[in-house]
């Protein structure tokens, strides 16, 4: 099974993650834990790269949402990097751009 | 799931019902079709082994067990096949005992002669990869055999002992015979054969006291199963019929399946008359050979792509909803709608999914299991959809859409012809239907909202109605240049109002902000234009989804096409006209 790699940079003022990999039931929990840790912390952009996200399901949404309540209780939003193009089309249909700031 | 009214328990001795002194050992593995169950009997005069199965693990544990067993009492072993299906026979001469130990085999005489001359259809060795082998060993008892000098075989054994194999066939009450062997296990105990063809014409059922062994009769209508060679409808639904008669026979109590958990005869009947309803619609099924498992395959992971694109979009959106029910305080509102649809379940059916297509191309395990393990998904999906909570959703139009490609896939895996359920109907009224819908689903109505300020769980509902009614489509901004001819194409409203809605919603997935649409009707077609500015990057969409859509109209003896140039891009839809057909 293919697995999903998560590093994560410290930069002056940003998290950024990145995440290489499917995001899917099995392999969700490994970008959550290292994605809330950032988001809940008290200060600090948070920022997700996923331009070698192969495939998002829907266990990979949920962590998106957890993080953008996270972040949205100290007034920020998450950014995410590099969306390849069709996670894009899905996060765009399902809503979730009007709570995510995404770059493709 | 076990059946808890059976007290049948794998991997342990226990008193077969109906005897006084004989045993059972059963082996059953996680249900897979790559190696079937194993179930050993331990009686007075034999110890019989009732289909090895494929798994050399699976072998090294019946050797024990049977070493065991003669350890306390020699006694010849009689290996019965309930068919010559690969994952039930390639095991049966890998048994390795002491040459001391006497080993008879039987099968039905079709299956011998499959075997014997390495058959690979009627044996299904095609199926698996590898070149697995087919049984080669030697069966000395041929069941069933056409000869009328085998209406008594005695097959001699050592210390002057042998075995009697008696024939008598049963009369059923409808006028026809269920043709039935026995032969005696020792102690008053007898272990019954049945030719049951219908999944193989080499099928055959056993009973010892008031246990069934049916091997894959029960499966023997399943998509993906019927068509197999050798699968045969009439046989199939007579011995259905036969089978049934058997079970009204009250001291019968345990049915052991080839494949999963032993379950009571009450439900074994109650299965096999399911099977009886949707195995009568089952006529001209198509042969499920190499080439139509390596179609379906592709299918498989064309629909799977579909129908995991859809279910995201789905839980996503009930996602978005939540997160604004919870930035408003309504916590418990928010956690209501998520529990609307067992998202976690879902996900976890894909996954798994994923996990034995990867396998597959990894060469792990045979083409037909991922068709197989396509079959189980899509059934669990219309499992979890049919759901009533889920049917009290408001926007049910992707779930409606992902239930309709589910029904179409196991339409299609079970060798039916692609149905045409639906009206065929003008296209030019469907698009502006469609379009009608859109702008429908963009209307505001400021006075809902208001009409429920004063009740909290209106307001809430209102205000749930709103964020689920926002269409991906809202923002488009369509142009449509109708043909003006008549424009009937020869596809099902429904169907083809799901290909274009998706083309549709995946073009404003990806930031189409103006569709222009239009129709022609040409050369015995009916032409549907979607047309952007921008250009469209097929792998956006999804390649297999593109290519399902294809299929799916090239079924119909439609295509769809997707270019591009300097000026956007394009997706061309060719439907039958009506009057072509």
């Amino acid at each position: 099974m293919e697995q999903l790699e998560v590093t994560v940079k410290q930069l002056e003022s940003v998290v950024v993650i990145h995440a290489a990999g499917p995001v899917d039931t099995t392999t969700a929990p490994s970008l959550q834990e290292p994605l809330l840790r950032a988001a809940e912390s008290p200060s600090g952009a948070v920022q997700l790269d996923l331009a070698q996200v192969s495939y998002l399901s829907s266990a990979g949404m949920r962590v998106l949402l957890l993080a953008a309540k996270a972040l949205q209780k100290r007034g920020e939003r998450l950014r995410l990097l590099n969306v390849p193009q069709h996670i894009h089309s899905l996060l765009n249909l399902a809503g979730f751009t009007s709570f995510i700031d995404v770059n493709s | 799931m076990p059946d808890s009214n059976i007290k049948i328990e794998a991997n342990t001795w226990q008193r077969v019902p109906g005897t006084v002194s004989v045993e059972i050992f059963p082996i059953i593995p996680k249900t897979n079709c790559v190696s079937s169950n194993c179930f050993i009997f331990s009686a007075p005069d034999a110890l019989v082994v009732v289909d090895p199965g494929a798994n050399p693990e699976q072998t090294r544990q019946i050797i024990r067990v049977l070493t065991d067993a003669l350890a306390l009492s020699q006694r010849p072993i009689l290996v019965f096949l309930t068919h010559c299906h690969q994952d039930h026979s390639q095991e049966t001469g890998r048994l390795e005992l002491p040459e001391s130990v006497e080993i008879k085999r039987f099968a039905h005489q079709v299956g011998v002669e499959a075997m014997k001359h390495g058959d690979p259809n009627l044996t299904v060795n095609y199926l698996y990869p590898g070149n697995p082998g087919i049984c080669s060993a030697r069966f000395e008892g041929i069941l069933f055999a056409s000869s009328p000098a085998s209406e008594r075989l005695i097959l001699e054994l050592a210390h002057g002992r042998w075995i009697d194999l008696h024939t008598e066939p049963i009369a059923m009450p409808d006028g026809t015979t269920l043709q039935r062997q026995w032969l005696s296990l020792g102690d008053g105990n007898r272990l019954e054969i049945y030719h049951t063809p219908g999944h193989s014409p080499c099928s055959i059922t056993l009973r010892v006291g008031s246990l069934l062994v049916l091997g894959d009769l029960p499966f023997a209508s399943n998509p993906g199963v019927c068509g197999l060679d050798g699968w045969n409808h009439a046989d199939l639904l007579q011995t259905l019929r036969k089978v049934d008669w058997l079970l009204e026979i009250p001291d019968i109590t345990v049915c052991c399946p080839g494949h999963g958990y032993c379950v009571s005869a009450q439900s074994m009947r109650e299965k096999l008359r399911l099977m009886q309803a949707e195995a009568s619609n089952l006529t001209d099924v198509p042969l499920l050979d190499a080439e139509r498992i390596t179609a379906l395959k592709i299918y498989v992971d064309e629909l799977l792509e579909e129908t995991a694109a859809l279910f995201t979009i789905f839980s996503g959106r009930l996602y978005t909803i939540s997160y604004y029910l919870s930035l408003l305080k309504e916590d418990s509102a928010a956690s209501r709608i998520l529990a609307t649809l067992d998202i976690d379940r879902i996900d976890s059916i894909f996954s798994d999914f994923r996990r034995i297509a990867e396998a597959f191309s990894n060469s792990a395990v045979p083409e037909w299991t991922v068709v197989l393990k396509g079959v189980q998904v899509a059934r669990s999906l219309q499992q979890v959809l049919c759901a009533e909570h889920v049917q009290q959703l408001l926007d049910l139009s992707l779930v409606d859409r992902a239930q309709r490609r589910l029904e179409d896939f196991l339409s299609i895996v079970h060798g039916l012809q692609f149905l045409q359920t639906e009206q065929p109907r003008a296209v030019n009224d469907l698009i502006t239907e469609i379009l009608r819908r859109t702008k429908e689903a963009t209307v505001t109505k400021p006075t809902d909202l208001m009409e429920a300020l004063d009740d909290d769980q209106a307001f809430l509902q209102a205000l749930t109605r709103r964020l689920e009614a926002r269409s991906p489509l809202r923002y488009i901004d369509f142009e449509f240049a109708p043909a003006t001819q008549e424009t009937n194409a020869n596809i099902g409203a429904e169907r083809l109002d799901d290909i274009l809605t998706n083309l549709m919603e995946g073009m404003a997935g990806i930031g189409v902000k103006h569709i222009s649409i239009a129709t022609r009707v040409a050369s015995g077609h009916v032409e549907i234009r979607l047309s952007s500015r921008e250009r469209i990057d097929p792998a956006a969409f999804g390649k297999r989804r593109l290519d399902l859509y294809n299929r799916t109209l090239g079924w119909l003896g439609g295509s769809l096409e997707c270019s591009q140039d300097s000026g956007g891009g394009e997706f061309v839809l060719k439907l039958p006209a009506l009057q072509s057909v």
